[in-house]
């Protein structure tokens, strides 16, 4: 599926150092990009600035005009590895891609336009040191009232219903250590999320500071329904990494409470049909009642099926990474 | 030559710890004056658990003074569960005990389960005397849980809690692990047909850091409980099980049928129509019950891990080990 495109190790004599290099930074292009050789050119004078050794991962499609001017710069010289997928399969799986082929001890995600002043990477790679993740926080941010209206109440929500305190956590400016790189799974829309998929599976993230890019056009305000959207990927994520090992204990709890509820309801109608000389026919709560019942059977019986997928495959899906054995 | 001779120890003993700084010490002693004088090669896993203080500083340093102790770091902390199946991993011991990090139980205790262990048993349990802790909190609450699981799976294991456990390193190796199921290893193995015996131990009271149990496990050991009573009878005839359910509705469903269409000949109309709307739920009911049954068949069909399977870890050879030539 994918392939990369190295440069000739005979004519290069960076290859030999790929064993060593501190920073590889991946850059998944998902459109078009007609800027390409002049954003190069920002994030490697931002990285000249602050490390000796890196090396620059693409992530495209094989049809994508960048690959040209991307082979162009890679012949002169720039260190640059070209990854490319046959079909885009989006930006998660770009990013894993890029994540798996990473030779550096830190790995940055970098977006593909100007979104960010680059200058700031020595320090976002700096906040490493005390935490797991460091992701940019655009400030200031210039944005229509609506459009930062809808921001602060996507971020309450993930604030109170995923626990996590970011405050731009679309933002693409990120640096990781190589493992926690290694380790996140993403897939599908989540790595706009990636922030917040690292702090629930307990590594440490830290916001950081960063102007916007000079050159940053000013984008235009999402829809509504983006938002929305948002919402249930978040749910999706918290879910997942809640409950993906023990499945009954949320499948449960909506099941029971409706199998509950409903038989309560059920007997009450019974009992008013038996005491109360209250006719059935009479009462079409009745199959609501009854209703509820079979719903709540259905639901903890998908969350039995579930339990039996993980109690069957357990030792398949290790739940732990081991750091090291210390002997 | 060292080397060796470590790669298959008799015993490991597997420690899992989270945020244990001032036990590590005591623990290690503790542990090390109990098991040096028994003469056997043995070796200490104690596990980190991703603990936010000390915890990994002073295994370092215990570590470094003892060859036998062995310390696996985990990238974060992942919960109890998943401690113990990282150090159960790497242990190369033919025994494995487990025990908790926070010297509630006292590892003079170790020599009596080699001995048990002795006699055959794949699997030995603590059973806690004269325990302590709070009684509202700790003690009644695990007391009724012990009681619903020997009723629920037909094991009894009298005390569930004791972490203190030892086993065949085959046979732990081969348990699903997970989640929060080190609870149940013993039901597990034994419906893997494993020989248990249970052992009274000593139990002490916790001197330094915070336990990290409260009142809220309870919901989740009732669903845990549910889950392996499922896993249980489902394990031998997947699809039966469900079936049975499934033919239930089907007949309750049938019935309101008929009841209705005989009332509606009697002219009742209204009344027939809450029977049949009742007759076609339940008939929806069956027929979900039914395909499930038929995909969870698939599941235990399409996996290595059936019960046989499971069942083949207590399998051992009784003949007499061929002398060497």
């Amino acid at each position: 599926m994918t392939a990369i495109i190295e440069r000739d190790p005979n004519v290069s004599q960076h290859s030999e150092m790929a064993t060593d290099v501190q920073v590889s930074a991946v850059i998944p292009i998902g459109g078009a990009t007609d800027h390409i050789a002049d954003l190069h050119r920002e994030y490697r004078s931002g990285l000249e600035a602050a490390v000796d050794s890196f090396e620059f991962l693409y992530v495209l499609e094989q049809r994508s005009p960048a690959l040209a001017i991307l082979q162009r710069l890679q012949s002169e010289g720039e260190p640059i590895k070209l990854i490319t997928f046959a079909k885009w399969h989006g930006e998660a799986s770009a990013l894993c891609a890029g994540f798996a082929r990473a030779a550096g001890d830190v790995v940055l995600t970098l977006p593909a336009e100007f979104q960010v002043d680059a200058s700031r990477i020595g320090e976002l790679i700096k906040t490493l040191d005390h935490c797991d993740v460091a992701v940019g926080k655009r400030h200031p941010r210039p944005r229509s009232a609506i459009g930062s209206l809808q921001g602060r109440v996507f971020h309450f929500f993930l604030r109170r219903f995923a626990g996590a305190p970011f405050q731009d956590v679309s933002c693409d400016f990120r640096a990781l250590k190589r493992d926690v790189a290694r380790e996140l799974v993403l897939y599908g829309e989540q790595h706009r999320y990636l922030p917040l998929l690292a702090l629930v599976q307990g590594f440490k993230v830290c916001e950081v500071e960063v102007p916007p890019s000079a050159k940053s056009r000013n984008r235009s305000v999402h829809p509504v329904g983006k938002y929305l959207q948002s919402m249930l990927d978040v749910l999706s994520i918290v879910f997942l990494v809640k409950f993906s090992r023990k499945p009954l204990r949320f499948f449960g709890m909506i099941g029971m409470s409706l199998f509950g509820v409903g038989s309560l309801w059920t007997l009450f109608i019974i009992a008013q049909r038996v005491f109360g000389d209250q006719p059935l026919m009479e009462r079409p709560a009745l199959i609501l009642s009854v209703l509820l019942v079979v719903l709540g059977i259905q639901i903890v019986a998908v969350g039995l099926v579930g339990e039996i997928l993980i109690f069957t495959r357990s030792k398949d899906l290790k739940e732990y990474k081991i750091a090291e054995v210390i002997e | 030559m060292i080397e060796a001779e470590r790669r298959q120890p008799e015993l490991s003993i597997v420690v899992p710890m989270y945020n244990e700084e001032d036990n590590v010490a005591p623990l290690c002693e503790r542990l090390l004056t109990s098991l040096t004088p028994l003469g056997l090669d043995y070796e200490i896993v104690l596990v980190d658990d991703g603990s936010a203080d000390n915890t990994l500083r002073n295994l370092r340093a215990q570590q470094q003074r003892n060859p036998e102790i062995r310390v696996v770091r985990l990238r974060r902390n992942y919960g109890q569960t998943p401690a113990m199946a990282a150090g159960i991993e790497v242990a190369r011991g033919r025994t494995i005990v487990l025990m908790d990090g926070d010297l509630q139980n006292d590892p003079a205790d170790i020599p009596r389960f080699l001995e048990k262990m002795e006699e055959g048993y794949d699997i030995v349990v603590g059973w806690r005397q004269r325990r302590q802790d709070y009684l509202f909190r700790r003690k009644i609450p695990s007391w009724i849980a012990n009681r619903l699981l020997a009723r629920i799976t037909g094991v009894n294991v009298k005390d569930t809690g004791c972490s203190l456990k030892s086993f065949r390193a085959e046979l732990i190796k081969g348990l699903p692990l997970y989640s929060e199921m080190h609870r149940f290893i013993p039901v597990v193995a034994s419906m893997a047909g494993a020989r248990m015996a249970q052992i009274p131990v000593s139990h002490h009271a916790r001197q330094f850091g915070q336990s990290k149990y409260g009142l809220s496990r309870i919901y989740k050991v009732a669903i845990d409980l549910i889950v392996l009573r499922t896993l249980i009878s489902l394990a031998g005839r997947p699809f039966g099980t469900l079936g049975w359910v499934a033919l239930f509705a089907a007949f309750l469903s049938i019935g309101g049928f008929i009841y209705g269409v005989g009332v509606a000949t009697t002219g009742d109309a209204m009344s027939s129509v809450t029977f049949a709307g009742l007759s076609v739920l339940l008939a929806a009911l069956a027929m979900f019950l039914f395909f499930l049954g038929l995909l969870v068949e698939l599941l235990y069909g399409a996996d290595e891990l059936r019960i046989e399977n499971l069942a083949s870890l207590t399998v051992r050879q009784i003949n007499p080990k061929t002398p060497p030539a």
